[in-house]
């Protein structure tokens, strides 16, 4: 009850945006062109998605775009910032050099994976994972040197070994940070997977809402918009409740 | 404790490599990075020696001669300077944002019950989408190009303030209310304050998305810059430009990090933390 009192102010604020936007558009004070109405959008959702079906080719290629390239940064990112933060000489290879590149918009070399691999599915999920393999890499790299070196050392003194401290002691230490980078990336799949279907693709939810702007058929856009919002927060919970059931001895702080 | 130890310790390693001199620290800093230098021989060697094409990819000599050429001749030097400013430009304006209704969020209850349910349920909204929108509203200018990384660049620094500003020790607001500080007084003089390593660090998150946004929106429609540059070079398979351009674009992003780090000491000497 107290939780619904607390929601109220939030919901009223929505509704009076809902209804100064459908206001402003069915008066004709805001032109069609500009925003459509509110309703309207619905109704396009409503035929777009449950009676005509044409979205989910586009929304199906960009989930798996977004699935590929966020799945390899954590793959490659976890794995790399382990083998940095275990080996002296991986470290030293690999952490300035990736420390130094971190701030590059990686985005600029969409063009140039375009030109090498065409606008094929491999220049989308390549420029998400060079963007996303950062943060993982940093926390796993932070958390698995922070793990508490008296686990380890215990675990040597127990007769472990590499391998099984390193899955024992050392992945459960480190999995707070590493959690932690990987929710950091989930919504940045989403928004760089949307840049690059807009610079470089030929289908796609992204392309498909760049295009009907372009094509001034806003309702249309708008159906582009909300898709792309579901996705986004749908992918953003997952990988949160993914994240929280992994973590589940630290309680309700993940 | 530990944090004084390891003080003294890199207060030691510090003296001891300034006895090396000048030169062998740079060297020093320099092969930290020897990977990337690993990288940059490979590339050379291969081009040159033909075993990659060079439509493929430009010899970094040519690619190098080609920066040379575009910041001399000032057409590259414009163009850098044209993104870098409108970057900054759309930190700013979401920095001034994201402050102002970090601190109304944070500070008034009822904007607190009617705002920030819905900013912080857009969280998750990749606003990058709104691209488009912006363009079909602003078309194609600078404002179109202010608003697309405004949009990405005050969130990260709204929510740090408004989060901020929850975490301000109370019985400091409570002591300067004492001594007869109004509440401007006290957000001047202590809730912003403490609040400050917050906002830092949400421009710190907003920096590298907003560079980013900069980019895509050049390459998607822009008369100047270095994203624009990029694309259109690379249309005309002017490879030795373009990669000139991805270079200088990675300069941009760079010389934000650093103008960052830089405010960050400035703005926030008393945090000496990493």
């Amino acid at each position: 009850m107290s939780r619904l009192r607390s929601a109220l102010p939030g919901m009223m604020s929505l509704g009076v945006i809902a209804s100064v936007w459908e206001g402003l558009t069915r008066t004709g004070i805001v032109p069609r062109y500009f925003l459509p109405p509110l309703d309207e959008v619905g109704a396009e959702c409503w035929r777009l998605l449950v009676v005509d079906h044409t979205l989910y080719g586009d929304i199906g290629i960009s989930i798996v775009r977004i699935l590929a390239g966020f799945g390899l940064a954590v793959a490659f990112g976890v794995l790399g910032g382990i083998i940095a933060g275990l080996s002296q000489g991986a470290e030293q290879f690999l952490v300035p050099s990736i420390a130094v590149s971190a701030p590059l918009p990686k985005v600029a070399f969409l063009p140039l994976f375009v030109i090498w691999f065409g606008l094929g599915e491999t220049a989308k999920i390549l420029v998400v994972f060079i963007n996303n393999f950062y943060q993982p890499f940093i926390n796993t790299f932070a958390g698995v040197k922070g793990v508490d070196r008296r686990y380890i050392w215990s675990a040597q003194s127990m007769g472990l070994s590499h391998y099984a401290i390193v899955r024992d002691a050392i992945i459960p230490g480190s999995l707070p940070y590493i959690i932690a980078g990987v929710r950091m990336i989930a919504p940045v799949s989403v928004v760089i997977i949307v840049l690059a279907e807009m610079v470089a693709a030929r289908n796609g939810i992204g392309f498909y809402t760049y295009q009907m702007a372009r094509d001034y058929r806003l309702t249309e856009m708008f159906v582009g918009l909300s898709v792309l919002a579901v996705i986004a927060v749908a992918f953003d919970l997952a990988v949160g409740l993914i994240g929280r059931r992994l973590l589940h001895w630290e309680g309700d702080r993940g | 404790m530990s944090g004084t130890r390891a003080h003294i310790i890199g207060g030691a390693e510090r003296a001891g490599v300034v006895r090396h001199g000048i030169v062998a620290r740079m060297l020093h800093g320099v092969l930290a990075y020897y990977p990337l230098l690993l990288i940059a021989v490979l590339w050379e060697a291969l081009t040159a020696a033909g075993i990659i094409g060079t439509d493929v990819l430009p010899r970094l000599d040519a690619v190098l001669v080609a920066i040379w050429r575009g910041l001399t001749g000032t057409t590259l030097l414009v163009d850098t300077g044209i993104s870098l400013f409108r970057v900054l430009a759309g930190l700013a304006a979401g920095l001034g944002i994201g402050i102002a209704l970090g601190v109304l969020t944070g500070l008034s209850r009822r904007w607190d019950a009617y705002v920030s349910p819905l900013l912080i349920g857009s969280q998750a909204f990749p606003r990058s989408a709104l691209l488009p929108l912006f363009i079909v509203w602003f078309g194609l200018g600078e404002f179109e190009k202010l608003v697309v990384i405004t949009s990405v660049a005050f969130f990260p620094v709204f929510i740090n303030t408004y989060e901020g500003l929850k975490r301000v020790n109370v019985q400091h607001i409570w002591s300067a209310r004492a001594m007869g500080y109004r509440p401007a007084g006290i957000l001047l003089a202590v809730q912003l304050p403490s609040t400050l390593p917050y906002i830092m660090s949400g421009i710190r998150i907003a920096a590298p998305t907003s560079v980013t946004m900069m980019v895509v929106a050049e390459m998607v429609g822009a008369r100047s810059g270095l994203g624009q540059l990029v694309i259109t070079a690379g249309q005309s398979y002017r490879f030795p430009e373009m990669f000139a351009g991805v270079v200088l674009l990675g300069v941009v992003g760079l010389l934000v990090h650093a103008l960052i780090n830089m405010s960050d000491r400035l703005a926030i000497p008393w945090n000496t933390g990493p």
